[in-house]
């Protein structure tokens, strides 16, 4: 998933490119603390940006910098961190942190101030990480986040005491309702009471560490919360042996199904509005090749693609609600059992599992594995998984060539049936190569697994509207750069050489030859050369298919759905489609996967094998498939 | 260790995820999910509730 400014890393440029930092040389105010104790929602309200944030440790798996007002006059520069448990880096996303703390990031200087945030309600264990970092030197506010949950849960903590014994300002706060925002203000104008700084001991053993940490959480007034009942009493349903499994197939089932039914109405009125428009445009313009262009190359072309925005924007809304209630965590627990037998550890589930939603940001996320031969492995599996960009494809060729029947009731048909076969054939397809891979070239020691589980807490509905926006940022903003880019030379190979002044038939266009160039390779599989076209421009990213058969089969602004698909069962039958929808299964092409995994493995030998090996594997099995069901 | 499983501490199995590994531990205020092999690294002692 890619909301926030975590989104640039959708797009290939910002992939290369980092940002100027600190550019109007602010002071450098880091925020620190162990994972999920909500640095990255302080970090959001203090700069007014929208960096991801959900219930599971280790969401945020780089530094992200902002600007934060401080009073009318002053800003300072806000570093957001990786979190965690100690200033010892045990894994890529810690190290970041551990360099930014010691000022030994390239370009980026010691922080002038930090914000030491702990969860309130774990308040004796996170302690801990309190005097190394205070005795870092560095001024620093401590910040008891999740107060109004402590409170809830009937613990209480006197912050002024602890301040005195820590040396440092201590304030409450509650950054989802914005309580204590303003005391960091006042701690960042240096308006805050500044208690004496004392000495800490420097304690090198963990059992001491946590010995003193409680002392000192007793000391200051602090009354341990009563358990998360309702999490105790969720957690009973969601790992139970039954019920847990169960309710994990209802989940997904109901997501499939909804996929389909809900988006229908809200795609419909996509279409027409893009068909309307298009229409309109074409009777304002003089007839022309320009024209033309515009008609059939970016309103038939990105518009076919945009039409699938609703049907995404419902499985990210249900990807947020997941995230943010504290399932997912639980989610990597019932499946660990599985990862491990695939030889990938529990770590690698998260990762994974947001490869359903988009493989760049899943890559990212990867940085939270300690063990180098695992990350990679998980790296070059990710790409398997049934990410977003599929959805249009297998859309597109499910509606044209399965019939809709109920199949469990009316709830559930052959159609969500089918799409969710082919999620799963991706997830199988992830674990067998993870098998593969770690029995021969990524052999490695067994890793600790170890995950922390979060309380359950209910989904704002603000935080997944705001996630929702920003993917339909990302959405359209791939449709306006790559899909535009590539529709435009589409149009333009499939209008060209001109013959006698006019546009030659398809079949003699630029696009058609190079489509009949490579259709004897295809041909196995029960692809003409019009599929050719579309594989080739899909190399760009998968979703560019559905506008070039569009452009191919000149569907345009006047004629509706239907027509691409009654197009499309001209050419293809049942056993071809099936093929077709396998080889987007498992072939990698999108662009930005491949500059994203060249930057995380720091080399073209992943990215390069990765390719060869999925397009290889999508090419026997929908070669297979074919002869199977022809 | 950092999570709050250090030499002393109380731990009491929660959950077990339905594949029957790992298991889901109770310790210092938060819980934590662990595979078997790891906790056989770990010594337990019976502690009366």
């Amino acid at each position: 998933m890619c909301p926030g400014k975590s989104m640039e890393s959708c797009h290939p440029s910002s992939a290369t490119v980092s940002p100027i930092i600190n550019p109007a040389g602010h002071k450098l105010v880091a925020l620190i603390g162990p994972p999920n104790t909500g640095k990255s929602t302080f970090f959001n309200r203090l700069t007014g940006l929208r960096q991801k944030v959900a219930n599971y440790p280790g969401v945020t798996v780089e530094r992200h910098i902002g600007t934060a007002r401080v009073d009318l006059t002053r800003e300072v520069t806000l570093i957001d961190l990786p979190g965690v448990y100690s200033l010892e880096p045990r894994s890529e996303d810690e190290q970041v942190t551990h360099d930014v703390l010691h000022g030994k990031m390239p370009d980026l200087e010691k922080p002038d101030a930090i914000l030491l945030i702990l969860d309130s309600t774990s308040l004796a264990r996170h302690l801990m990480l309190a005097a190394p970092v205070l005795s870092l030197g560095i001024p620093t506010l401590v910040i008891l986040n999740m107060s109004d949950d402590l409170e809830r849960r009937g613990g209480a903590v006197d912050a002024e005491a602890l301040a005195l014994k820590l040396g440092a300002p201590v304030v409450l706060a509650s950054a989802v309702h914005g309580s204590g925002v303003e005391a960091v203000r006042q701690f960042l104008a240096k308006t805050i009471p500044q208690p004496e700084r004392i000495e800490l001991p420097v304690l090198n053993n963990m059992p001491s560490c946590r010995r003193w940490s409680g002392e000192l959480a007793a000391g200051s007034g602090f009354n341990q919360p009563a358990p998360p009942e309702w999490t105790y009493r969720l957690d009973r349903i969601v790992l139970h042996p039954v019920w847990g499994p169960l309710s994990f197939l209802l989940v997904v089932l109901a997501v499939f199904q909804s996929i389909f039914t809900f988006a229908k109405p809200l795609m419909e009125m996509v279409q027409v509005s893009i068909q309307t428009s298009g229409q309109w445009i074409a009777t304002l313009m003089p007839e022309s090749w320009y024209r033309d262009l515009l008609v059939e190359g970016v309103w038939g072309g990105v518009g076919s693609v945009i039409v699938f925005l609703p049907q995404i924007l419902i499985l990210f809304a249900f990807i947020a609600a997941l995230e943010d209630s504290g399932y997912l965590a639980r989610a990597a627990v019932i499946a660990d059992r599985t990862m491990a037998k695939v030889g990938l550890q529990g770590k690698s589930f998260i990762p994974l599992l947001s490869g359903y939603a988009c493989a760049i940001p899943a890559i990212l996320s990867t940085r939270t594995i300690e063990n180098k031969r695992d990350r990679i492995a998980t790296i070059l599996v990710t790409p398997l998984m049934t990410c977003s960009a599929r959805l249009p494809v297998y859309t597109m060729l499910i509606a044209a060539f399965i019939p809709d029947r109920p199949l469990l009731g009316p709830l559930f048909g052959t159609r969500a049936a089918m799409m969710l076969g082919l999620y799963v054939l991706g997830f199988v397809a992830a674990a067998t190569t993870a098998r593969l891979l770690k029995s021969t070239i990524f052999k490695s020691e067994k890793t600790p697994f170890l995950i922390e589980l979060p309380p359950y807490r209910a989904p704002r509905l603000s935080s997944i509207l705001y996630r929702l926006l920003d993917r339909a940022k990302v959405f359209l903003k791939r449709a306006s750069t790559t899909i535009l880019f590539t529709m435009v030379l589409l149009w333009t190979l499939a209008h060209l050489p001109l013959q006698n002044g006019v546009a030659p038939a398809m079949e003699q266009s630029y696009a058609g030859q190079l489509g009949k160039l490579i259709e004897p390779a295809i041909a196995p599989m029960g692809f003409n050369w019009k599929t050719g076209v579309g594989l080739i421009s899909s190399l760009a990213a998968r979703e560019v298919i559905v506008g070039t058969l569009g452009t191919i089969y000149g569907i345009q602004g006047d004629q509706d759905d239907l027509g691409l698909q009654r197009a499309l069962q001209q050419d293809l039958n049942m056993a071809s489609a099936v093929a077709l929808l396998i080889f987007f299964a498992f072939a990698l092409q999108c662009i930005s996967t491949i500059a994203v995994v060249r930057r995380e493995t720091a080399s073209w030998k992943w990215p390069i094998l990765q390719f060869l090996y999925m397009g290889v594997l999508a090419y026997v099995c929908s070669w297979l498939a074919y002869i199977a069901l022809r | 260790m950092q999570m709050g499983m250090i030499p002393g501490c109380i731990v009491e199995a929660a959950h077990v995820a339905p594949a029957g590994d790992p298991t889901v531990y109770r310790v210092d205020g938060t819980e934590i999910a662990l595979r078997r092999e790891t906790t056989l690294n770990i010594t337990v002692l019976d502690v009366p509730r």
